[in-house]
C-alpha cells in the first residue's frame, strides 16, 4: 500500500535552513502514514555513508565534490551509477527531489526518468531572468522537468514562476505550502508576559540571513530612522552574512548599542526564544517564495511587518500582517509606525495568532496533500510515459535548436550508460534493503 | 542466575588428565571478587572431602573414569582454554598492548583537543562504557596462575603430586658471603652516583637557560641523549629489581579477600616495559659503538681519498653554485625582465655575502689539510662514543658551512614577507575597506582622494617591484629546502639509530608471548560445550614503530606539506624546531633527568624490601 | 460537483483550504501569460516600458567623457615622447587652471596639506617610477599599454557615486606607469603623472556643472589633435563612429526596448529580487 520514496537533495540535515526542514518534516510525516522515506544527499564532512535520524529516517550521504553553498558539482551523468544502486536497494517507486539550485537534485530527476521511475519536484524558491547564473539555471531546469510527473510549489507566485520558466503543463503543478510545528513556536505565557514585559516598550525582531536579498540594505537604513522617530524601541538582529559588518558599522556610528542587539547566527532551536523577546517581526527581503518565518513568527504571536514581494501576501491573513507597498526605506518605516501604533493604541490582540496559525498550516495536511500529488500520478499514467522513444521525443520539442540537440545528446548518453550499468552490475546482484519496521518501532517504545 | 558464564581451563590440564584415565577427576577453579572460574587442576575424585573447599576454590565440572568427556555444574556455559602463562618467564595477558613509552608521554599522531573531547563526551554516555571489566579481573587472574595454583597446594598439601620444595642450600651460602657482597654493591652503588652526578651535570651545562646548546647543535643534543639515558639507568634497574624480588617471594593468599585485593595490583604489566626499556638501550648503545667502529675505520682508511673530493663538492655547491645563481639573478633570468635596478642591489648585496661567508667559514673550513683533520677525529669519535656521534658532527659541520643558505633565505623571505603585507592591506584599500585591527574585522570605508592616490601610487610600486623579490626568493627557497632536506636525512638516520625498537623486535621473534599486544579468542570445537581457545597477540610490528612513524609525520606536516607551501608563499620562515621533533623519541625518557637524592631514596626503598624479604 | 454553482472563487491565498483541487490555476494568469508569450513573437510597441531617451543619452555621454579623457593621457604622452615638448610650463598653467575651477566651484581653497603631502610623494617616487619597468622592451610596453586601457575603460562605472572598488584609479596609474619609464627624465615623468592625475581624476569631479559642454571641450581638443597627428581622413572616421554613438545609438536602444524585448523581461517584474529604495 505505501509506496517507497526518495527524496533527494543537496541540502538536508546537517545543514539548517527551510528546504532542509521542509524535507525532514515531510518525511516523518510519510513515514506515520505508513510509506518508506528515505533521504539521499551529498557527504557533509565526516558524515558519509548511511545515517538513520529519528523515527528510522534513512539518510544515503553521497561523496560528491562540493562547489559553493552546498551545492555539487554538476555531472550530468556522474551521479547515475550510484543513484541507480540505491534505488534498485531500496526498491524506490517515485523520486521527489527538491530545489532548483540542488544538482544532486535535478540529476536525480533525468536519472529515475531513464529507470522507469515517477518522479515529482518540489520547487521553493523564485528565480528571474535577468541575470547570467538564474538563465543558466532555467536551461538546466527545463531540461530536467521535461519527463516529470508532477511539480509541487510552495505558493502561487512560485506556481506561475515555475509556469513560465519552464512551459510546463499547468494542471500538472500543485500548490502546497510549508507548514509549522507549531508546538515548537508557541508565545510565552500569559503571567510570563505581564512581569517580561512591564513597560510598553517595544521590542522588533528581525532573523534573517544577512545577504542583500533579504534586503539587508533598507535594514540599515530602517534601524536609525525607527529609533530616532520612537524612543522606547529596541531591535533584535539575528543571522549571520555578508553584511553583518556593514550592520556593526551602523550601530557604532549611530550609537545604538544600548537599543540594537545584534546576535550573529543562531541555531534554530534557539529561534522561538527570540522571537518571544519581541513584539514585532520585520521583514524588509526584497525576494521570497513562502516566508516560512513569518508564519513562525505570527505563531509566537508577533505581528508581521513586512513588504509585499513574491509569494507573502498569500501567506498570511491581513489581520495579522501590515504591508509595506513598496522596498524602501520609507514605506517601511511607516508601515512599522503604523504596526507600532496599532500594538499601543491595543487594536490589536496578538494572543489568538498562534491558535489561528495551528489551524493554518501543518505538516500532517501538508504531507496528506503530498500524497494525493503520488496517487494522482498513477491515476493518469500512460505506458508511455516513461517509454525511452516518447521521452525523446519530448526532450526534441522542448526548446531551441540548440539546445534541443544538446538536450538529445545527453539523453541518448544516459541510456547508453544506464544498459552498460546493467550489464556491469546487473540488478540481480544488488542486495535489497530491509525496511525499518516502523509500526513495530512506534509500538514497541 | 549464575553469573559465572565462562570457564577458564588450562590447556596443561588437558594431557593430565589424559594420563589419568582410570581415575574419577574432579576439576578445583577459583573465582574471586568479580572474576570468571578460573580451573586451577584436575585432582582425583577420593582427594577431596566436600566440606572442605572453602570460598574461593570450587568444584566445577567432573569426569568419570575412562571417559574423555567433563560434566561441568554450571548449565551453559563456555570454555575457554589458555596456556597458563610462564611468569617466571614474563609470559601475561593484557586487553590493550603494552606501551613502550613513558605513559605521561603518550601521544598521538594529530592528537587534538577539541577531537579528545568529543570522544570524552562519547565515553561518558553508558552505551559505550565498558563491558569487558570482568574479562579484565579474570584476566588479571590468569596472569597469576601459578601463584594461586600454589597458594591452593599450601592451602590443601594432600591434593598436590609433588612435594613442597625445602629450603634451598645454595641460599645458605650467599648468605655466607654478606660482607664481601655489601662492600662491593656499595663500590658500585658509589661509581653509579658520581656517573650519574657528572651526566646531571652535563645535562644542566648543555640546557642552561641562556644560551641552550642542544636547540643549536645536534651533537649537543646527542650528549644530552646519553647523559639523560646514563642518569635513567639506575632506576630502571633498581625499579625491575624491586618487582623481580616481589616476583620470587610469591605471596600466600590466606583469604579470600586478600587474594581479591591482590587481584587490583597487576604485577608483570606494570614493571615489564621498563625492563623492555632499559635492554633496548643498552643493545642500541652497543649496537651504536659497532656500527662506529666500522664507519671510523673506513673512515680512517679512505681520509686520503675523501678529502680532496670532498674539499671539490663542497666549494663548489656552496660556493660556486650560488655564485652563478645569484649572478643571473641580476641578468635578466630565462628572459624575465626584472626590475634592473633592484635586482642589482639584491645581488650585490648577496654576492657581497657569499664572498664573506666563503672568507669566514667556507674556505678554512673547506681546506684539504682542516678536512682530513676533521675526517681524522671524526672517525676517533665514532670509533670511542659510536656512529650517531660522527653523524651528528657531521650535521653540525654541514650546518656551518650552509649557514649563508640560511641567511640568504632569512633575508629574501623577510623583504617578501614585508612586502606582501604591504600589498595585501593596500588591496584592502583598493577594494574601498579597511583592516579594522581593534575589533578584528574589514570594514567599509571611503578614502579621500589623497589617501586613494597615494596608496595606489605605492601598490603599483610594489605590484611591479613583486617579479624581481620573488626571483630572488623562490631560488633561495629552493636553495634552502634542499639544505634542510639533506639535515633531515641525516637526522632521520641519526634518531633512528637512537631509538630503534630492537629489543623489542627480538623478543617478539624469540617469545611472542612476552610482548602482548591484546587477546584473539578462537572457537576450537563447538560440541554440547563450546570451547574456545585464548591467545596472545603479540604487539604489531606498527606499534612498536609508532614514534617513527609519528616522527615521519611531524616532518613531512612540517616541511613538505600543503601547509609548508602556504607558509611560504606568505613569505613565513621554515625552521627546524629540533625540541619539538625529538619529543617523540624522547618518550622512553622522563622529563628531566633523575636527581641524586630520589635515586638516593630509590635505593634506600630498594634494599629495605629487600630485607625484609630475606629476612 | 458540475451542479454546485455556489462554489466560491478561487482566491490567490494559502491560509484557508478551498474548495479547488492543488493543481488548480488561476485562468486570469493563463490567459495572461498567453498574452505575453503572444506578444514576445509578434511585436507590438509598447512606449511605457523603455527609458525615455534623454536619459539614455546623458548615461552614454557620461561615457564618451570618460573615453575622451583616457585618450588625453596617450595625446600628452605623444606630446612628451614623440615631439619632445618640456612639460614643465603646461603643468604649470594646468595646475593653475585647476586650482581656479576648483576655487571657483567651491568657494574654497583645496586642502593645502593633503595636495601637498600628494605633490611631494609624486616627486619622490617618479624617479622610481621612471625605473619600474625600463628593461621592458618597448613594443611590450605598448601592447601592455593596450591592454591596460582596455581593462581602464571596462573598469569606468557611468555613475561616479556608485562606484565602490577604486579598480579604474588603480589602472590609470598603472597606464601611467607603464609609459613613464619611456620618458626621459623623473622631471618628465614627474610632469606627465600629474597632468594624467589632474586631467582623469581632479577634473572630472569638479566639472559636474554641464557634462556636454565638458564633452564639446574635450572632442574639439581630441579632434584637433587626430586632425594634425594623424590627418584628416581618421579625424572624420573617428567623427562619425562618435556621432553615431551620441546620436543614433540612444535612438535605437530605446526602438529595441519598446518593440522587441521578451515577455519575461516585463513579467519577471514580480520575481526577481526588488530594487531596494534607499530614500
Amino acid at each position: 500500500m505505501g509506496c517507497n520514496v526518495a527524496m533527494v537533495c543537496d541540502f538536508f540535515y546537517p545543514q539548517l535552513g527551510g528546504v532542509e526542514f521542509h524535507i525532514f518534516h515531510l518525511a516523518q510525516n510519510l513515514l506515520q502514514l505508513g510509506h518508506s522515506v528515505v533521504v539521499i544527499t551529498h557527504a557533509y564532512g565526516d558524515r558519509i555513508g548511511i545515517r538513520y535520524l529519528s523515527s528510522g529516517l534513512k539518510v544515503y550521504h553521497v561523496p560528491h565534490l562540493i562547489l559553493h553553498r552546498g551545492t555539487t558539482f554538476p555531472t550530468l551523468h556522474g551521479t547515475f551509477p550510484i543513484m541507480r544502486n540505491i534505488f534498485i536497494r531500496e526498491q524506490i517507486d517515485i523520486v521527489h527531489s527538491h530545489g532548483t539550485a540542488s544538482t544532486f537534485a535535478l540529476e536525480a530527476i533525468f536519472h529515475a526518468n531513464t529507470m522507469g521511475l515517477r518522479t515529482v519536484f518540489t520547487d521553493h524558491s523564485l528565480y528571474g531572468f535577468s541575470n547570467i547564473g538564474a538563465i543558466l539555471l532555467n536551461k538546466l531546469l527545463k531540461f530536467s522537468l521535461t519527463n516529470i510527473d508532477r511539480i509541487i510549489c510552495v505558493s502561487n507566485i512560485c506556481k506561475d514562476n515555475m509556469i513560465v520558466r519552464t512551459d510546463v503543463d499547468p494542471a500538472k503543478i500543485s500548490v502546497i505550502p510549508n507548514a509549522v510545528v507549531s508546538e515548537d513556536f508557541k508565545p510565552l505565557e500569559k503571567t510570563n508576559q505581564n512581569v517580561l514585559k512591564p513597560s510598553k516598550s517595544i521590542t522588533l525582531v528581525v532573523i534573517s540571513r544577512l545577504y542583500p536579498n533579504k534586503g539587508v540594505d533598507l535594514l540599515i537604513r530602517l534601524v536609525p530612522k525607527i529609533c530616532s522617530m520612537h524612543s522606547d524601541v529596541k531591535f533584535i538582529i539575528a543571522g549571520d552574512g555578508p553584511k553583518y559588518v556593514e550592520l556593526q558599522q551602523m550601530i557604532e556610528s549611530q550609537r545604538l548599542q544600548n537599543r540594537v542587539n545584534l546576535m550573529g547566527s543562531v541555531p534554530h532551536e534557539k529561534v522561538r526564544d527570540i522571537m518571544c523577546q519581541g513584539d514585532i517581526y520585520l521583514h524588509p527581503s526584497l525576494t521570497e517564495a513562502f516566508g516560512t518565518v513569518l508564519v513562525e513568527a505570527a505563531s509566537c504571536g508577533l505581528l508581521i511587518v513586512s513588504t509585499t514581494v513574491g509569494g507573502i501576501p498569500e501567506v498570511l491573513p491581513e489581520h495579522m500582517i501590515v504591508y509595506a507597498n513598496e522596498t524602501s526605506v520609507s514605506s517601511l518605516a511607516a508601515a512599522t509606525n503604523e504596526g507600532i501604533r496599532q500594538l499601543r493604541e491595543n487594536k490589536i490582540d496578538t494572543s489568538s495568532f498562534h491558535q489561528e496559525v495551528s489551524q493554518m498550516y501543518n505538516w500532517m495536511d501538508v504531507a496528506k496533500r503530498t500524497i494525493r500529488v503520488y496517487e494522482n500520478i498513477y491515476q493518469d499514467a500512460t505506458p508511455y510515459d516513461k517509454n525511452w522513444l516518447a521521452m525523446v521525443k519530448r526532450f526534441y520539442a522542448r526548446d531551441g535548436v540548440w539546445a534541443n540537440h544538446l538536450y538529445l545528446l545527453s539523453a541518448i548518453a544516459e541510456y547508453i550508460l544506464y544498459i552498460v550499468l546493467e550489464w556491469l552490475y546487473p540488478r540481480s546482484e544488488i542486495d535489497l534493503a530491509p525496511k525499518w519496521p516502523y509500526d513495530l518501532y512506534t509500538s514497541g517504545m | 542466575m549464575n553469573l559465572n558464564r565462562y570457564i577458564f581451563w588450562p590447556q596443561e590440564l588437558n594431557s593430565r588428565s589424559l594420563r589419568l584415565p582410570s581415575e574419577e577427576l574432579a576439576a578445583i577453579a577459583i573465582a574471586l571478587r568479580g572474576t570468571d572460574y578460573v580451573v586451577l587442576d584436575a585432582v582425583p575424585n577420593q582427594l577431596i572431602d566436600d566440606k572442605e573447599l572453602e570460598s574461593p576454590y570450587a568444584i566445577v565440572g567432573k569426569r568419570k573414569a575412562y571417559s574423555n568427556q567433563w560434566e561441568f555444574s554450571i548449565k551453559q556455559t563456555c570454555i575457554i582454554e589458555f596456556r597458563a602463562p610462564r611468569i617466571e618467564l614474563l609470559q601475561f595477558f593484557s586487553l590493550e598492548p603494552i606501551s613502550l613509552s613513558l605513559p605521561e608521554k603518550e601521544y598521538d599522531a594529530n592528537d587534538s583537543c577539541k577531537e579528545a573531547r568529543s570522544l570524552c563526551q562519547i565515553w561518558d554516555h553508558p552505551r559505550y562504557q565498558a563491558h569487558d571489566r570482568r574479562l579484565r579481573q579474570s584476566l588479571k587472574l590468569l596472569n597469576l596462575f601459578s601463584t594461586h595454583l600454589a597458594a591452593l597446594y599450601h592451602r590443601y598439601p594432600h591434593y598436590s603430586r609433588k612435594s613442597v620444595k625445602t629450603y634451598n642450600r645454595r641460599i645458605a651460602l650467599w648468605n655466607r658471603l654478606k660482607p664481601v657482597r655489601n662492600f662491593l654493591a656499595s663500590i658500585c652503588f658509589y661509581v653509579t652516583i658520581f656517573a650519574c652526578h657528572l651526566a646531571t651535570c652535563i645535562y644542566l651545562i648543555l640546557n642552561n637557560g641562556l644560551l641552550p646548546l642542544v636547540n643549536l647543535s645536534v651533537t649537543a643534543r646527542q650528549i644530552d641523549l646519553r647523559c639523560q639515558q646514563i642518569c635513567y639507568f639506575p632506576v630502571q634497574y633498581l625499579r625491575i629489581n624491586v618487582n623481580v624480588s616481589i616476583r620470587k617471594a610469591l605471596p600466600r593468599f590466606r583469604t579470600y579477600s586478600e587474594a581479591s585485593a591482590n587481584l587490583r595490583k597487576d604485577l608483570p604489566s606494570k614493571y615489564y616495559p621498563d625492563y623492555i626499556r632499559f635492554y633496548n638501550t643498552l643493545w642500541l648503545m652497543l649496537n651504536d659503538v659497532s656500527f662506529g667502529l666500522i664507519f671510523g675505520s673506513i673512515l680512517l682508511e679512505k681520509c686520503d681519498e675523501i678529502a680532496p673530493v670532498l674539499h671539490r663538492v663542497i666549494t663548489y655547491c656552496l660556493y660556486h653554485c650560488i655564485n652563478t645563481v645569484t649572478l643571473v639573478l641580476a641578468q635578466n633570468p630565462v628572459g624575465i625582465k626584472l626590475n634592473e635596478e633592484l635586482a642589482l642591489f639584491l645581488s650585490d648585496m648577496f654576492l657581497w655575502t657569499i664572498d664573506f661567508s666563503n672568507l669566514m667559514f667556507i674556505k678554512p673550513l673547506a681546506d684539504v689539510g682542516t678536512l682530513k683533520f676533521f675526517i681524522n677525529g671524526l672517525a676517533k669519535m665514532s670509533c670511542v662514543f659510536g656512529g650517531t656521534f660522527a653523524l651528528s658532527m657531521i650535521l653540525d659541520y654541514f650546518s656551518i658551512l650552509s649557514i649563508h643558505i640560511y641567511l640568504f633565505y632569512r633575508i629574501s623571505s623577510k623583504i617578501y614577507h614585508w612586502q606582501l603585507n604591504i600589498m595585501i592591506s593596500l588591496f584592502y584599500l583598493f577594494c574601498g575597506k579597511k583592516k579594522n585591527i581593534l575589533r578584528n574585522r574589514v570594514d567599509n570605508n571611503f578614502f579621500q582622494l589623497d589617501e586613494l592616490l597615494l596608496g595606489t601610487l605605492f601598490f603599483i610600486i610594489l605590484v611591479f617591484l613583486t617579479p624581481t623579490v620573488l626571483a630572488f626568493y623562490f631560488s633561495y627557497t629552493v636553495l634552502r629546502m634542499a639544505a634542510i632536506t639533506i639535515e633531515i636525512i641525516l637526522e632521520s638516520i641519526i634518531a633512528l639509530l637512537n631509538h630503534f625498537p630492537l629489543f623489542a623486535l627480538l623478543l617478539r621473534i624469540k617469545d611472542p608471548r612476552r610482548i602482548p599486544g591484546g587477546i584473539s579468542l578462537k572457537l576450537k570445537k563447538n560440541e554440547d560445550v563450546p570451547h574456545f581457545e585464548l591467545k596472545n597477540k603479540p604487539l604489531s610490528i606498527y606499534f612498536m614503530f609508532k614514534p617513527f612513524v609519528v616522527l615521519m609525520d611531524h616532518i613531512r606536516d612540517n616541511f613538505y606539506s600543503i601547509k609548508t607551501l602556504k607558509q611560504i608563499t606568505l613569505g613565513l620562515p621554515v625552521t627546524i624546531k629540533r625540541n619539538r621533533l625529538y619529543q617523540i623519541l624522547y618518550s622512553s625518557l622522563p622529563k628531566r633527568p633523575i636527581d641524586i637524592h630520589t635515586l638516593y631514596d630509590k635505593w634506600e626503598q630498594f634494599t629495605n624490601t629487600k630485607d625484609r624479604k630475606l629476612d | 460537483m458540475m451542479g454546485e454553482h455556489k462554489k466560491e472563487p478561487w482566491k490567490r491565498i494559502l491560509w484557508i483550504r478551498q474548495d479547488y483541487p492543488d493543481n488548480y490555476t488561476d485562468p486570469e494568469f493563463i490567459r495572461h501569460a498567453q498574452r505575453l508569450r503572444y506578444k514576445g513573437k509578434y511585436a507590438w510597441p509598447s512606449p511605457t516600458s523603455a527609458t525615455p531617451v534623454v536619459q539614455v543619452r546623458t548615461d552614454l555621454v557620461l561615457f564618451y567623457n570618460k573615453l575622451l579623457s583616457t585618450s588625453l593621457v596617450f595625446i600628452a604622452f605623444n606630446f612628451i615622447y614623440h615631439y619632445k615638448v618640456d612639460p614643465l610650463p603646461y603643468t604649470i598653467a594646468l595646475t593653475v587652471f585647476i586650482l581656479y575651477l576648483s576655487w571657483k566651484s567651491t568657494r574654497r581653497w583645496v586642502d593645502l596639506r593633503s595636495s601637498l603631502v600628494i605633490t611631494f610623494a609624486m616627486l619622490t617616487l617618479s624617479p622610481v617610477l621612471k625605473s619600474l619597468s625600463k628593461t621592458t622592451a618597448s613594443n611590450s610596453i605598448w601592447t601592455l599599454a593596450f591592454w591596460l586601457t582596455l581593462a581602464y575603460v571596462g573598469s569606468m562605472s557611468p555613475n561616479s557615486a556608485s562606484q565602490t572598488s577604486n579598480l579604474s584609479t588603480n589602472l590609470l596609474l598603472a597606464i601611467v606607469t607603464v609609459l613613464a619609464s619611456r620618458l626621459n627624465s623623473s622631471t618628465q615623468v614627474f610632469c606627465f603623472l600629474f597632468i594624467c592625475i589632474q586631467l582623469n581624476l581632479i577634473l572630472p569631479k569638479l566639472v559636474v556643472f554641464n557634462t556636454r559642454l565638458y564633452a564639446l571641450v574635450l572632442s574639439t581638443i581630441v579632434f584637433t589633435y587626430v586632425i594634425l597627428a594623424l590627418g584628416l581622413s581618421y579625424a572624420v572616421v573617428a567623427w562619425c563612429l562618435s556621432s553615431f554613438y551620441i546620436f543614433v545609438l540612444p535612438q535605437w536602444f530605446v526602438y529595441w526596448q519598446t518593440n522587441y524585448r521578451g515577455y519575461e523581461a516585463s513579467l519577471s517584474r514580480v520575481w526577481e529580487s526588488q530594487r531596494p529604495i534607499l530614500d
